[in-house]
């Protein structure tokens, strides 16, 4: 290197110098010690002149930074106990911060790995107040109104609202898996290309029954098929339906929920029976927007909710409840930007992540108080060493550039931290947060955003607690340091501030988190109905070619078969349960008080599902009638319905009253039939106060737990194939244990076959 | 950089004094700080170290260039030269040099002008 050649030439001229001068001198007489002396003294600071001399050559600010690093490195390593205890704190200030940064970024902001996401819009139907929450869901018929609406202005797509599915490859469904159907301009619209094969053309969802064919996503055809490309044309079962596989998508890409990773898609009009595509009250569908560019929304929206209301007033009111009607009439289609996909549960826990990135930031700076007293005591008994090298010509700009690079590298030693332990705090953070059914599958890989925003809070965190006291160690003066040589133990103003702020903030974090707490408890310790510990859930497939269960003589004689087939090792009681867990949301019944239905999410159970083996092995509290009986009550139209958050009187007088069900209406074919179901079913019974099952079957089955073991019922039955799906010893809340702490802890429930089954003879109707 | 022994030369005043005394003969470091020592007469305050920040600077920029040789004292130095440029900065230095000074003596001495 020719700088560094070039500073050896000077150190060695300056050397030369100030010997010639000696020379000099002694030649005048002068003694050699006193003549070294005087020639150093003419000629002025050496290393000074050497070392100004050299910057002329090479990249004088990057070296003093390597220098500066060199020497943080250096005294850092000096003194590990500091540099432990301040990398530490610091490390769980910047982890905490980037592990709910990362969330916040995977669940709502981490963009569609698709060309212009921002061109895309989700469709809501959108209630300003109401019981109706909404999960805006449209029919067949109204995504075809829609999508003739935006012709000129984009393209509508459709997904079906995502579920796991069963899945199979070679002749038995078994697995479970992440899928969905969507219209057949799903891809196209979004701009995702295929990565092998073709993906969905403009026939594949015509109304005529779709074509039976599917496309794998990337990941899946990695995992499962080990990439490999003849997988093209074989046959595989989805929902228990053969599919041809017909494609694989782009590599990345997973679908348009930020928190599902889809492995299969199915054109949307070859998943259904016909009574989907065409009643306009079978609401199924989710729907997106490209808007072509220039296209403001506001317009498109106008134009989309004409054609709402005209479909409302033509197609719903008609047939629609009395207390239905003004639910319709409160909607609105809204659109939503979904540059990052529907962010469905993101949205959902904006709010809660949002309050938590608060209150990471505050614990950040309470941590870099921490490290600035540290640093500045530190500094205090480096006063000495301060004043030497002011006193030996350091300028204090360099003084205070070096005291920073220390504290520039304690936070990226930090940050480095962080970033591990971020890994776990986001982990940590989605398994506190409410499971759906399918397992939350967010993509945390680190990204740049995620990177640069470790690194901006980084420098952040850097010149919080690291400027001020180097400034102030700048700013001593060299004498008084040397002759004080004594410690100086005064404590200065800034901190005092420092611990005065430090204690503020640790009050205002200490208060946030018990909230937060609180809330965390709540959630957790929300009682379910009955006791989640020890619940296993499971389902049976029917293998290809083995008679499904009409087949069997009626429901009970199925059921019977199942709970003497199945039991699991260790467990005596198992008890097979024919319900219709119902997901999707509810109108508000007719005659039952409002606050019983307005979780929008509640469970119609069968009377089978409420025999009184079942209730009392999940320990579930009632009210009303304690028991269903098969046969007496399935004559009667009873039900009994969970509630969930119902203050207990209302839950009360729900009892006796007779009601509609307006959640089974949505799925059952054609109208009339739908008529007859909802009337005249009468509430014997809530359970109380209670979540349902369903949100409790989602919370507890965990992916875990899949396919982890399978087990055949036997000969005498078809050989139906178990999946077992969870087995989740949870901790319930201690209210729910005392109530119930003789109950039975073993229970088999199983959600009804939904894809195979005409449901009606599930849900157990008269 | 330029802070301490340099604060009473205005900037430029050391690099105009080095080239002109090189244009004379090459001379290594020792001996150019004595050379403007006495033909300043002592009269300006130039620290010696102060040469070589400068030298390195004007190395740089190609006025100068070095070469290691041997002193009349038999040691090894280096011994700088005028280069082509380093004339013409020189020759630049000094007519605005000559400028400044006459606008300083207009001022000093209004009653001539």
């Amino acid at each position: 290197m020719k700088w560094h050649r070039m500073r050896r030439d000077l150190a060695a001229e300056i050397e030369a110098h100030i010997a010639e001068r000696a020379d000099e001198l002694m030649e005048g007489g002068m003694r050699e010690p006193e003549a070294r002396r005087q020639a150093r003294r003419e000629f002025g600071n050496a290393t000074r002149y050497t070392e100004i001399g050299g910057e002329a050559w090479g990249w004088p600010w990057l070296e003093r930074i390597a220098k500066d690093l060199r020497h943080a490195v250096r005294a850092l390593r000096a003194s590990p106990l500091f540099t432990v205890t301040a990398v530490l704190s610091l490390a769980l200030g910047i982890g905490a911060n980037t592990a709910v940064f990362t969330l916040l970024y995977a669940s709502l902001w981490r963009p569609l790995p698709v060309p212009a996401p921002r061109q895309l819009f989700q469709l809501r139907r959108y209630a300003a107040e109401g019981p109706w929450t909404g999960e805006s869901s449209y029919s067949y018929a109204l995504f075809q109104q829609l999508s003739a609406t935006a012709a000129s202005l984009g393209e509508v797509f459709a997904k079906e609202t995502f579920a796991a599915r069963k899945f199979g490859a070679d002749g038995v469904s078994n697995e479970r898996i992440g899928g969905e159907a969507v219209s057949a301009n799903f891809f196209s619209a979004l701009g995702v290309h295929p990565f092998l094969g073709r993906l969905f053309e403009p026939g594949d969802d015509s109304v005529l029954g779709g074509r039976h064919v599917a496309i794998l996503s990337h990941a899946f055809w990695q995992r499962r098929f080990q990439a490999n490309p003849a997988v093209l044309g074989k046959t595989i079962l989805y929902s228990e339906t053969p599919y041809t596989v017909v494609g694989v998508a782009q590599a990345g890409f997973t679908g348009v929920d930020a928190e599902a990773a889809i492995d299969v898609w199915v054109p949307v009009t070859s998943a259904v029976e016909k009574g989907w595509l065409t009643e306009p009250n079978v609401q199924w569908l989710r729907l997106l927007v490209r808007l072509r560019p220039g296209v403001a929304p506001a317009r498109a929206q106008a134009l989309f909710e004409n054609t709402f209301r005209v479909h409302v007033a033509d197609k719903l009111m008609p047939d629609a409840d009395p207390h239905w009607r003004p639910v319709l009439e409160a909607q609105h289609i809204t659109l939503r930007p979904a540059a990052a996909g529907l962010a469905t549960t993101g949205h959902k826990i904006e709010k809660a992540l949002l309050l938590l990135m608060v209150l990471v930031a505050i614990v950040l700076l309470i941590s870099c108080a921490n490290v600035a007293n540290l640093i500045m005591a530190r500094n205090s008994a480096r006063q000495h060493e301060i004043a030497i090298r002011l006193a030996l010509g350091a300028g204090r700009g360099r003084i205070v550039s070096q005291l920073f690079s220390e504290s520039l590298l304690l936070s990226m030693a930090g940050a480095a931290a962080g970033l591990v332990l971020a890994e776990w705090g986001t982990r940590l953070l989605i398994a506190l947060l409410p499971q759906p059914e399918v397992p939350l599958a967010f993509d945390l890989r680190p990204g740049l955003a995620v990177l640069a925003f470790t690194a901006a809070i980084m420098v952040a965190t850097a010149v919080l607690f690291g400027l001020a006291p180097a400034w102030r160690a700048g700013r001593g003066s060299a004498e008084l340091g040397l002759r004080t040589a004594q410690r100086v133990t005064r404590t200065s103003f800034s901190g005092r501030l420092l611990v005065a702020g430090q204690l503020a903030l640790s009050l205002l974090l200490l208060i946030g988190a018990g909230l937060f707490i609180t809330t965390l408890r709540n959630l957790n310790a929300a009682d379910l109905g009955f006791r989640p510990d020890h619940v296993v859930m499971f389902d049976l497939s029917f293998p290809k070619g083995v008679p499904s269960r009409p087949a069997w003589p009626n429901n009970s004689a199925f059921t019977s078969q199942a709970d003497r087939r199945i039991s699991i090792a260790g467990r005596t009681c198992a008890r097979s349960v024919n319900s219709v867990v119902w997901r999707t949301c509810c109108a508000p019944s007719r005659s039952v008080p409002r606050p019983i239905f307005t979780p929008a999410r509640f469970m119609i159970s069968s009377p089978a599902m409420a025999r009184s083996p079942m209730r009392r092995s999940l320990s579930m509290p009632t009210a009303g009638k304690p028991s269903l009986s098969p046969s007496s009550d399935r004559a009667a139209s009873v039900a009994m319905v969970g509630t969930a958050k119902a203050p207990r009187s209302a839950t009360k007088s729900a009892v006796s009253r007779s009601m509609s069900v307006a959640c089974p209406m949505e799925r059952t074919p054609n109208a009339a039939e739908r008529r007859t179901a909802s009337a005249g079913w009468q509430c014997v019974a809530t359970s109380e106060p209670a979540r349902t099952a369903s949100s409790t079957a989602a919370r507890i089955s965990s992916s875990e737990y899949w396919q982890r073991s399978r087990a055949s019922v036997g000969e005498a039955m078809p050989p139906l194939a178990i999946s077992l799906i969870c087995e989740a010893p949870r901790r319930s809340s201690s209210r729910t244990a005392r109530r119930t702490a003789s109950a039975p802890s073993a229970i088999v429930v199983s959600v009804s076959m939904w894809h195979t089954q005409p449901h009606w003879q599930a849900c157990g109707r008269a | 950089m330029e802070s301490g022994p340099q604060r009473d030369l205005f900037p430029g005043a050391l690099e105009m004094m080095i080239l002109q005394s090189l244009r004379r003969a090459p001379l290594h470091g020792y001996a150019l700080a004595q050379l403007i020592k006495q033909s300043s007469g002592d009269l300006l305050q130039v620290e010696e170290g102060s040469l070589y920040p400068a030298l390195q600077r004007m190395l740089k920029a190609g006025w100068v260039s070095a070469e290691w040789g041997l002193s009349a004292r038999n040691r090894r130095v280096r011994i700088y030269r005028v280069t082509a440029p380093g004339r013409k900065q020189l020759a630049r230095e000094v007519s605005s040099f000559e400028r400044m000074l006459d606008g300083i003596a207009r001022v000093m001495r209004p009653s001539e002008s």
